[in-house]
Order: structure tokens, then sequence, then C-alpha cells
């Protein structure tokens, strides 16, 4: 049974949450059966949840706040 | 100037070099991501029922490494009792029998049975549910 | 108050070139400070969850930005009430500097690292005599599993301390994440090195072919900048 994946952009994917999140997770799934060249059933589920803050913040459920700088120094 | 912006591929340009790693050895990471590739299954009325069943077993095969995921973390932060880590260690062992039991059957091997599908980190912890026996995490 | 979105930090005090609408389905606009800007729009309103494409926008904002602009991004979802907005960027003024300077005229690379199907890492089912006889299987089979689950890359591995010694001498600056397999590293690459570097990765490749190695990018240089959020192990 051939599987085509989209593999390029898992990665870049993974790449750009590891980046652009602060912990977050994501929840992504994308299936497409097909019988005969018949697409027949597609799931598709493509959900993030973030970390508590920002979820929260997002929905304006509390007040938000640019997070802090990194603890250092002269400046 | 400005205009909204809808890739159709997202990601699939920002690929410069892929030899075939596996993206999803991260599903190793628990704090990570969940991150299943976009399947297009082609089958055909000779091969169905044999594709199908490969399917099923590839989900039942990639729950059961999300529970042994989820119950090593466990384990890890000390959320479990010694009897419940004996309970479920049995349960996992068994399912593990199981599974053998149904590759060996229809001739399948483990790479067959990989689906991609990753690691999902328990919501109620990302959420930072109340506390409740075996709940938080951070 | 309203609450704002905030993408980035750029240099100038007017946001130059091309770039989507924000969450909101609005243009973006600069919040000027000193001499740079943030680049803000509305927080999106109704509490719908965010997905993955939303994070794909903010990052197609970034990549727009850095057409025209040095860009310090921020992460995705970060917020912040717009009465407050001049307040922190005159307070954060010197480190914001600092990040501009380190990231102008350079993007990121990521670069992961992983073993390849034939030395999969994947922890496959272990039954042995030894854990059966145990008094307490379940409890013995578990903690075979999570031995197989923590297998880090060996640090006397000779290939992978070869690649890191490579990508460091090509890169301004890398940040490596080697506890666990897959090994991760975000580079700093100057914009006119970015083919070269892809060269060396693929050589690497080449040269060590039971180490799968993939390089994605340019991004927004999100782990070498620190006055909004440290990212993790930022160098």
């Amino acid at each position: 049974m051939p599987l085509e994946t989209g593999g390029g952009q898992d990665l870049a994917l993974s790449d750009l949450l590891d980046r652009a999140l602060d912990k977050g997770v994501v929840l992504w799934g994308e299936a497409t059966v097909s019988l005969a060249g018949v697409d027949l059933v597609y799931v598709g589920l493509k959900v993030l949840i973030g970390s508590v803050d920002a979820v929260q913040r997002m929905r304006g459920a509390a007040p938000g706040g640019l997070p802090a700088a990194e603890a250092d120094e002269t400046a | 100037m400005t205009e909204a912006i809808r890739p159709d591929r997202e990601g699939a340009e920002k690929v410069l070099v892929g030899n075939g790693g596996d993206a999803m050895q991260d599903r190793d990471r628990a704090d990570t991501l969940a991150v299943a590739p976009d399947l297009r299954l082609q089958t055909d009325p000779d091969n169905a029922a044999d594709d199908l069943v490969k399917l099923v077993l590839a989900l039942v095969e990639t729950v059961r490494q999300l529970m042994e995921r989820q119950a090593i973390r466990r384990v890890e932060n000390g959320r479990l009792s010694d009897e419940e880590i004996e309970r479920v260690g049995l349960t996992l062992m068994r399912l593990e029998d199981r599974m053998a039991e149904l590759k060996a059957h229809f001739g399948l091997q483990q790479e067959d049975l990989s689906l991609s599908l990753g690691t999902v980190q328990d919501l109620a912890d990302v959420l930072g549910e109340e506390d409740g026996p075996g709940r938080r995490d951070r | 108050m309203s609450m704002l979105h905030v993408y980035a930090i750029v240099d100038g005090d007017a946001i130059r070139g091309a770039v989507p609408l924000g969450h909101d389905g609005q243009p973006v606009a600069a919040f000027p400070a000193d001499g740079f800007a943030a680049v803000v729009g509305a927080a999106k309103s109704g509490g719908t969850m965010p997905t993955v494409e939303d994070v794909w926008h903010h990052d197609a904002i970034l990549g727009a930005l850095m057409a025209e602009h040095v860009v310090v991004p921020l992460r995705f979802g970060t917020l912040c009430d717009q009465a407050e907005l001049s307040g922190l960027l005159r307070e954060r003024r010197r480190r914001t500097w600092r990040d501009l300077d380190r990231v102008r005229g350079r993007v990121e690379l990521a670069l992961r690292l992983s073993k390849t199907v034939d030395e999969k890492l994947a922890p496959e089912p272990t039954r042995t005599a030894a854990t059966d006889a145990q008094t307490q299987p379940g409890t013995a089979y578990l903690m075979a599993r999570m031995a197989c689950h923590h297998q880090a890359p060996a640090a006397g591995d000779t290939a992978i301390r070869d690649i890191r010694d490579r990508i460091d001498r090509l890169a301004v600056a890398t940040a490596w994440d080697d506890g666990a397999w897959p090994v991760k590293a975000s580079c700093l690459i100057a914009r006119s090195a970015v083919p070269g570097f892809i060269d060396a990765a693929e050589r690497l490749v080449e040269r060590y072919p039971h180490i799968g190695m993939s390089c994605t990018g340019p991004w927004a240089p999100y782990s070498f900048v620190g006055a909004f959020g440290a990212h993790e192990g930022t160098p």
C-alpha cells in the first residue's frame, strides 16, 4: 500500500514550532483514505495548543505582557 | 501593500537539505509536539482488505506507542505508585504480545506499521488543570 | 485598553515592503520607539483556538519583514497592552539594540541529525526471559522500555563530533541541543553564507550516510535574540 507522506512539511513544521512557540504542543493530523481512486474518508485535525499563558492571553482570558527579557546585565 | 498569504504546501520550500532523517524521533520528547503527515492511502478492490488491516494495526501500534510514552513520562515524574507501575507495565507487555501475534498472523513487520503519528502531550497537563491525582506535570 | 499582537521588532520607524495582513485581517502597523519599531496588529478576538496555520502566518509575516528589515522575531502569540508597549520598548532599548546588531544580515537555519532507518532508534518491543522471570514483570518491562527510550547520542560518536565541528566553523553562532535524538542545532548564518552552508551540509550527508541530516530555513533568528523572551539555549 503506497503511503505518500508530506515528509518535508513535517520537518519544517517541527523546526518552526520549536522556535515560534514557547513549549507549545500541536495536534495535527490529516488522512485521506481512498478506495479505487475515490476519496472516501477524510480526517482532519489541526489544533494548536500553546503554553497555558499564551493560550489564555490569546483568548482574552488574561491580561498579557511581553515575556521577560533574559535575566542579564548591564543594560 | 499588504495581502493575505495562504501557502498551499506550507513548509515544503523551507527544507534545504533532507536525507530521510526521521523528524518523528521528536516524539521521544514529551514536551514537544504531535505532527502527522498528510496521509493518502491509495487502495484498490484487490488489496483493500489487506490495506485496511495494515491501517488498523498501524493505528493500534501508534496508540500503543503513545500510551507507552505517557506511562514512561509519568513514571519519570513520580506520578505512579509502585502498584500502578506494575499494572501499567503488565498491560503494555500484554499489548506488545498481542501486537506480535497479529503481526505474525498478517505477515507484517514493524516497519509496515509506522504511521509517524507523534506524541500527544497530555492535554490536561498543557492546560494546567487543577491538581488532581496524577494530573499536573510542571 | 486594547491588546496588541506583537510580531517583531524591526529597524527603522516604519514598515518597508509588502507584508501580509495580520491575524486580525488588517495590515500590521509600526509602533516606533527609539530608532526601531515594534510591528503590531490588533489581537485576534473571539477566543478561537490558534491553529497551525496561524503559526505559519506569523512566520510569513516575519519572512516578509526580513526582506527589507533587520528583524528581531517575537514568539507566536506575544500580546501586549497598548498602553504598556512604549514603556516596555523604552525599558529594553539597549537589549533590543544588541539583538538588532546580533542578527543584522543574518538568518537562522535549523539542523537535525537523526539515525536513519537502518540504525533506527525505534524502541522495538523487547521481551526477555529476564524480565519475564522477575517477581514484578510489569515493572521490569516498563523499566526496560524506559531504558530504550533514553539512548542519548554517544558523546564520543566521532561522526557527530565531526559534524558539530564543521557546522560550528561555518556558522556565526550555533546552539546545540544534543541530550537526545534527534540532535538539533540552531545556526546563525550570514545571508550570503547560506548557499555555502547548504553545500557543506550536503557533503556531510554524503560522508555520513548512516546519519540522517535535515536542514530547514531560512528562519527569522528566533534563537539568537533575548530582549523579549530568551529562547532556551540562546548562545
